[in-house]
């Protein structure tokens, strides 16, 4: 078996399955592409490669979160990057992240307002729990300092939450419609920064099918080694 | 680094010193300043956040008069432009050792 660990010269060979051109991706953003830096590897935009420009955008240098070789990392400080756009439920969110740290309240990403469709560390390591107006139950299936893909379904009762290939969480997280994202922070920016590392987020406007979910599980699977 | 100030303006000299200091020095800086007000909702401090590639550079910033602390207060809790809380009481905090492969 071809065993790419996510390098990144590698990463980009990777076939991206049809289901994410079938026009319910809202928002795709990817480490490799379309990224503005400059000198220092400090990221002002992270390119939407959806065709719908939604993207992330950081005009303040102190926010600005780092680009490296593995990933877009933001420094649980004051970074994160906000992209606004109409996001309403259902929202099938796939990323690819990594708790660099974990502090409990801090939100790896959030809903373009606050608690929206939220990403949040909480109870006690590694645990995260996931909130769109309710809170789901704590999951501890994604390790400090390990890259995972975590698959969330905002859609009212019928909620989906699940890291990598573990048991899936379902229940109701609430209703709340996204209306944008927000990395590294809660949906006002003003706090809750994350201690994480970002490598691609795909955001879609349907409830995936089982093999539309798999295929974008097994794309990032294979592209990042997980 | 972080730097912790007692008077607003002094937090914000240095972030206009900071950004006129990158538009000189970082290739492509495009940032439209380096940093918003970011005061302490309990005490009456102001921080400015030090670039982490400031010694990667000839030129030099003075802050031999400025307290410098390498992460922030655990207590500190920016001021919210909306009034919301957190949902979730933060008297529960729980800090984990950052990467070590993080600089």
């Amino acid at each position: 078996m071809l065993n790419l660990n996510g390098n990144i010269n590698n990463i980009n060979k990777i076939a991206e399955p049809n289901v994410l051109f079938d026009g319910n991706t809202i928002a795709w953003y990817d480490y490799t592409k379309k990224v503005t830096k400059d000198g220092s590897d400090f990221v002002s935009v992270w390119g939407d490669i959806s065709g719908n420009s939604n993207n992330l955008l950081q005009a303040i240098g102190t926010n600005q979160p780092l680009w490296r070789q593995t990933g877009i990392l933001f420094d649980g400080i004051d970074n994160f990057m906000k992209a606004t756009f109409t996001f309403n439920q259902p929202e099938q969110i796939y990323i690819v992240l990594r708790q660099v740290s974990w502090t409990a309240n801090r939100r790896l990403f959030d809903g373009g307002n606050d608690a929206t469709g939220a990403l949040q560390q909480h109870p006690s390591t590694p645990s995260l729990f996931v909130y769109a107006g309710s809170q789901s139950s704590a999951n501890a299936n994604l390790a400090v300092g390990s890259f995972g893909i975590v698959k969330i379904l905002f859609n009212g009762a019928s909620g989906k939450f699940q890291i990598n290939k573990t048991t899936e969480i379902t229940g109701n997280f609430g209703s709340l419609n996204m209306g944008g994202i927000v990395l590294g922070a809660r949906g006002d920016t003003t706090g809750s920064y994350s201690n994480v590392e970002f490598k691609e987020a795909i955001l879609r406007n349907v409830a995936d099918s089982a093999e539309n979910k798999s295929d974008i599980d097994n794309y990032l699977s294979r592209k990042y080694g997980i | 680094m972080i730097a912790i100030f007692y008077a607003e303006e002094d937090s914000l000299s240095l972030s206009e010193t900071i950004h006129n200091f990158l538009i000189k020095n970082r290739d492509r800086y495009s940032a439209e300043k380096w940093s918003n007000i970011n005061k302490s909702d309990s005490e009456e401090k102001w921080l400015t956040k030090i670039p982490s590639d400031i010694n990667n550079y000839k030129e030099k910033i003075d802050m031999r008069s400025i307290e410098l602390i390498n992460e922030l207060p655990s207590d500190w809790e920016n001021i919210s432009s909306v009034g919301k809380a957190y949902f979730i009481p933060e008297d529960d905090e729980e800090e984990i050792q950052p990467d070590p492969d993080y600089k």
